[in-house]
């Protein structure tokens, strides 16, 4: 009932008279309090930062992912009017930076406010309107030129779908603005490279909006290969693939892959769904050209199968495959945290830590060159989506200096092999493993092996629970959670000076 | 020139004659008779470098120079710094005052201790000059006196400082030696290196570099460490310090659960091994988890340090002032039990330098235009003085964790496809440019003598290279390679196409150098944003 009255109240054919975008647009208010990575205890200083919001059938508004990632109050505000509202994310897909947020009373919120229609397929060339607020009356147009389509990761995860890039003049844009077309949205901006504006095609926003209603999001899907072009003469004899002119190497083939058992790595893949695809994996766009074949991935839902025409050792071959939805958590380096959320424990002092991008992300821009090379790594190399996802890496991020810990105190930023000799996968594997202390000469003691150099950590059980409620007070953790509990450790820990 | 520009900032230069007067009124009467004998005995370096490219290893750098500071230690040999003569292609010694420069040639060369000995060619050159004398090691707070031909004029110059440090750390030279080494306060500067530092007349040191983020921050190479150099060289071969390939965890032992863990009591003391590598001499005698309790018994603090001439520095120290076929003693706890071992100080096994190279070559082949060389400092410089961040991160990794990981820890060389040389042969080749080679045809590489071996005597038509971390291999017909690989060869200048021995120094007869290699790993932790540089010859040389 509640979908059907939206669309009388909102639903206005564009061929009656057009919407102002003052009609079709609110400004968003995001509070936010990030997460302390290195201190995952606490929150970052409240910020609050300013986002536009575009109106879509169904009394919704749409945005960006990460206008409201981590937001502790989202605020609307009707251009023009002077009271704002308190809006709920309905729904959220970090994968491709979409978020659908819910006026909480929309009959006084979205009142004469016009659901947006979105757009078909720009053109290359295409010159489109670029929305940005100039103050709470009224927005700014800018213009832009549609120039190419690529394939850029979402900066909210690890999924790399097809992004349109706008040449604009102005600078500091790419924060959820609107990109319309004769008053249709054809893309929400996503992000600003020096003069190109980066926006999430109607296509994707089609996508995530017609997944949504009824509940089960499919959401997008992957196939789970690592491909490489095939341009060496050399490699493409080697692979008796010297007889066909196109085809894209199959380098890896990722244990979560639907196709695991069907393709093998040294495949050439030649076409997608009948799509031809070129030896550095372009297929060819009606509308746009050459254009990455992730693309054809990123169009279907996850459950839709998909057709591969794949050369092995010279001989063709066609396989077939319900595709796995997408999910960048399932890597052991996690893509986003979307909540105040940082799973971490501490020992005796030590934090623990299961790595993130968000953490090395903390060493800024160039986190790459200048976060510690280990954990870089660790990320670069040893990230890869797998068959039981679950497996984190983890790291001793930081020791809280305490009596408790001496001798340790400079130790950070080592990968955690195991402890009491089990492995850790997980900050839940830290507990579980420090729930089995190793006993020697009498007494229980944690044994944390690090890897490469880092040699093992001996920290003792006794007093632990003193060094806690002290570490607690000193560094003021005031979360009981963030402790390992001694009561857990499978014998009672004793305190010879009781 | 970048060492030079950065050394200038805040250094202080004090004037010969004032210099003097300080000196003669602070000191006895046998230091200013010790400061007449350096005005005979000290002379001036000049050197003409040329030094190898080493991302096309078979061409040369643009030619350079500089000059240092040398002293007469009898015998016809003047001892000076290392890296005042690398590179060396022609060098001259001058006394004060003369105008006669003395070709020279270079007989010893350490570059792990940034020492060498020098000998002119002239045999009347040292008519009237003694010999200087070696003291001990300065106390400290005790004055001393630096001597020597800094820029900034022509003449001799003294400067007078105070010891403030006696510690165990980084010889920047070949950029990943520790040693022994002094801190004085005085200011040492481009020119400086290689001079007698004088205390009582006596020389109780070689000034040698100098921490540019501070003021008056020099450091000298103290007189064991010359002493062993000297003792080394006696056979007429340098062997080097020893190796020793042991990673510790510093400070473990303070912690009281570790003792308790092993059945310690809280004063025993000692260091907690976390690797040790499979080159090392104690390989198979030591293991982690040890605890290093005494070393040639002398007890290990749980801050790593033994007391040595009455002051605290690292175990290390009179594990590294050994020469090459002694002996260590280790006092060890394992699993709770007491043992002593002894670790022979063998002469070093091969394997893969990481510090700068000083050779005339660094090793490399040519296989069909790419370019494979060794990965080391004076590659990674490539990327300038932040190679650390900088480099790609493939490299980076690889050089600080080599000896921890399955794929490189029995590696003899590490070895970088370092570019391409373009042919048609290897257009397609590009994209694993500075990646580290793993194997060839799925055999792995351990040294450069595997990677030509499996280049050229693999029987397939094709050569699959494997890189680390890279799913995408390089594939090279060897049919082609034959038929083009010399004319690429010819086409860009490559002679030799291989240089597969290891460091041939500056027409010395010393065999070692960098080939030497570290005392201890690189760890993060040593690579300072600081900079602490060789006190460089004054001219500059890029690169060292």
């Amino acid at each position: 009932m509640g979908f059907a009255l939206w669309l009388v109240l909102f639903y206005r054919p564009q061929t009656c008279f057009a919407a102002s975008p003052e009609e079709q647009f609110v400004k968003l208010f995001v509070s936010k309090a990030e997460i302390d990575r290195s201190s995952p205890w606490q929150l970052e200083e409240v910020s609050q930062q300013a986002s536009l919001g575009v109106v879509v059938a169904g009394g919704k508004i749409l945005t960006t992912a990460l206008t409201i990632a981590n937001g502790t109050l989202i605020e609307m505000q009707v251009f023009g009017a002077n009271q704002r509202h308190e809006v709920e994310v309905e729904f959220a897909d970090f994968e491709v930076n979409l978020a659908l947020l819910r006026p909480k009373d929309p009959t006084v919120a979205l009142k004469g406010l016009l659901p947006v229609v979105l757009g078909e397929d720009l053109e290359i060339d295409d010159q489109v309107e670029i929305f940005r607020p100039r103050d709470l009356y009224q927005l700014t147009k800018m213009s832009g030129s549609f120039q190419e389509v690529g394939i850029y990761t979402a900066v909210t995860s690890y999924y790399g779908l097809v992004a349109y890039l706008f040449k604009v003049q102005q600078t500091g844009l790419g924060w959820a603005e609107p990109i319309m077309k004769k008053g249709q949205l054809v893309a929400l901006a996503s992000g600003q490279d020096t003069q190109f504006v980066h926006g999430i095609p109607s296509d994707v926003i089609k996508h995530f909006l017609s997944d949504h209603p009824g509940g089960a999001y499919r959401g997008f899907p992957s196939i789970g290969l690592q491909l490489a072009p095939l341009i060496d003469p050399n490699l493409r004899k080697l692979l008796k693939a010297d007889n066909v002119g196109n085809g894209i190497r199959i380098s890896k083939v990722f244990p979560s892959s639907p196709f695991v058992g069907r393709v093998d790595q040294n495949d050439v893949l030649l076409e997608i769904d009948g799509f031809p695809i070129s030896e550095h994996g372009y297929f060819q766009h009606p509308k746009w050209g050459k254009v990455y074949l992730k693309h054809l991935v990123t169009r279907k839902f996850a459950g839709d199968s998909m057709r591969l025409k794949i050369q092995r050792a010279g001989q063709p071959l066609e396989v077939e495959a319900v595709l796995n939805r997408f999910i960048s958590n399932d890597f052991p380096v996690v893509g986003y945290r979307t909540k105040q959320q940082e799973p971490h424990l501490i020992f005796g002092g030590l934090l623990f830590q299961e790595l993130s991008q968000d953490f090395l992300k903390q060493w800024g821009k160039n986190w790459r060159s200048y976060a510690p090379t280990d954990l870089v790594y660790a990320i670069e190399n040893q990230n890869e989506p797998e068959k039981i996802p679950g497996r984190r890496i983890i790291f001793l991020s930081k020791v809280l200096p305490d009596q408790f810990n001496r001798g340790y105190e400079k130790l950070k930023y080592h990968i955690v092999e195991s402890i009491n000799d089990r492995p850790v996968t997980s900050i839940q594997g830290v507990r579980d493993a420090l729930r089995f202390p190793t006993f020697s000469n009498g007494q229980q003691f944690a044994r944390i092996k690090l890897i490469l150099e880092g040699g093992e950590i001996i920290l003792s059980y006794n007093k632990l629970q003193t060094a806690h409620q002290r570490i607690a007070r000193t560094y003021a953790v005031t979360s009981k959670d963030s402790f390992f509990d001694p009561q857990e450790a499978t014998r009672p820990v004793t305190e010879p000076n009781k | 020139m970048g060492y030079a520009k950065r050394f200038w900032s805040g250094w202080v230069f004090w004037g010969l004659l004032g210099m003097l007067s300080l000196i003669f009124l602070g000191e006895t009467r046998s230091e200013g008779s010790g400061l007449n004998l350096a005005r005979k005995s000290v002379f001036k370096i000049n050197v003409n470098t040329s030094i190898p490219s080493f991302t096309e290893p078979w061409r040369r750098q643009p030619d350079g120079g500089g000059s240092g500071t040398g002293f007469y230690i009898g015998q016809n040999r003047i001892l000076t710094n290392a890296h005042v003569v690398a590179h060396g292609s022609y060098i001259t010694v001058l006394r004060d005052g003369d105008s006669r420069p003395v070709p020279s040639v270079v007989t010893f060369i350490a570059h792990d201790c940034d020492l060498a000995i020098l000998e002119p060619r002239d045999p009347e050159f040292f008519r009237d000059v003694r010999e200087m004398e070696f003291g001990s090691v300065p106390r400290l707070q005790s004055p001393v006196v630096t001597v020597g031909f800094p820029t900034g004029g022509e003449q001799l110059s003294i400067t007078q400082g105070v010891v403030s440090r006696i510690s165990f750390r980084r010889y920047v030279h070949d950029g990943v030696s520790d040693h022994l080494l002094i801190q004085v306060d005085s200011a040492i500067n481009p020119g400086n290196s290689g001079g007698p530092v004088l205390q009582g007349g006596v020389v109780v040191g070689v000034a040698f570099q100098a921490y540019t983020q501070a003021e008056n921050t020099g450091y000298i190479i103290p007189t064991p460490v010359i002493q062993r150099f000297l003792k080394d060289i006696e056979d007429g071969v340098y062997d080097g310090h020893p190796v020793d390939g042991i990673t510790i965890m510093e400070n473990a032992m303070e912690n009281a659960a570790n003792a308790a863990f092993l059945g310690l009591n809280k004063g025993d003391g000692g260091v907690k091994i976390s690797h040790v590598a499979r080159w090392a001499p104690s390989f198979g005698i030591l293991q982690p988890g040890d605890v290093l309790l005494e070393i040639d018994q002398q007890p290990i603090g749980v801050d790593g340090k033994v007391t040595f001439q009455g002051e605290r520095v690292s175990f290390r120290v009179p594990y590294d002032l050994k020469q090459v076929g002694g002996a260590v003693e280790f006092r060890i706890n394992r699993d709770g039990v007491f043992k002593k071992v002894v670790v022979s100080l063998t002469k070093r096994p091969r394997f893969p330098e990481q510090g700068f190279v000083f050779a005339r070559h660094p090793k490399y082949f040519v296989y069909g235009g790419l370019v494979f060389t060794q990965l080391n400092r004076s590659f990674l410089k490539n990327w300038g003085e932040k190679w650390y961040s900088e480099a790609p991160l493939n490299l980076r990794f690889i050089t600080f964790n080599w000896p921890f990981l399955r794929d490189t820890e029995n590696a003899q060389d590490i070895l970088v496809l370092a570019k391409l040389l373009p042919d048609q042969i290897n257009t397609y080749s590009r994209s694993n440019v500075d990646g580290i080679v793993l194997s060839v045809d799925k055999k792995p590489v351990r040294s450069i003598e595997d990677l030509v071996e499996l280049l050229e005597k693999g029987e397939s038509e094709f050569a699959v290279i494997d890189f680390l971390g890279s799913d995408d291999p390089t594939v090279i017909s060897r049919s082609e390679v034959k038929l083009r690989g010399p004319l690429i060869n010819k086409k860009y200048g490559v002679v030799p196409d291989r240089w597969l021995f290891g460091p041939e120094i500056d027409g010395t007869r010393d065999t070692s150098s960098s080939e030497m290699g570290p005392n201890n790993k690189i760890t993060k932790d040593t690579i300072s944003k600081d900079t602490i540089h060789p006190s460089q010859p004054q001219g500059g040389k890029d690169g060292i």
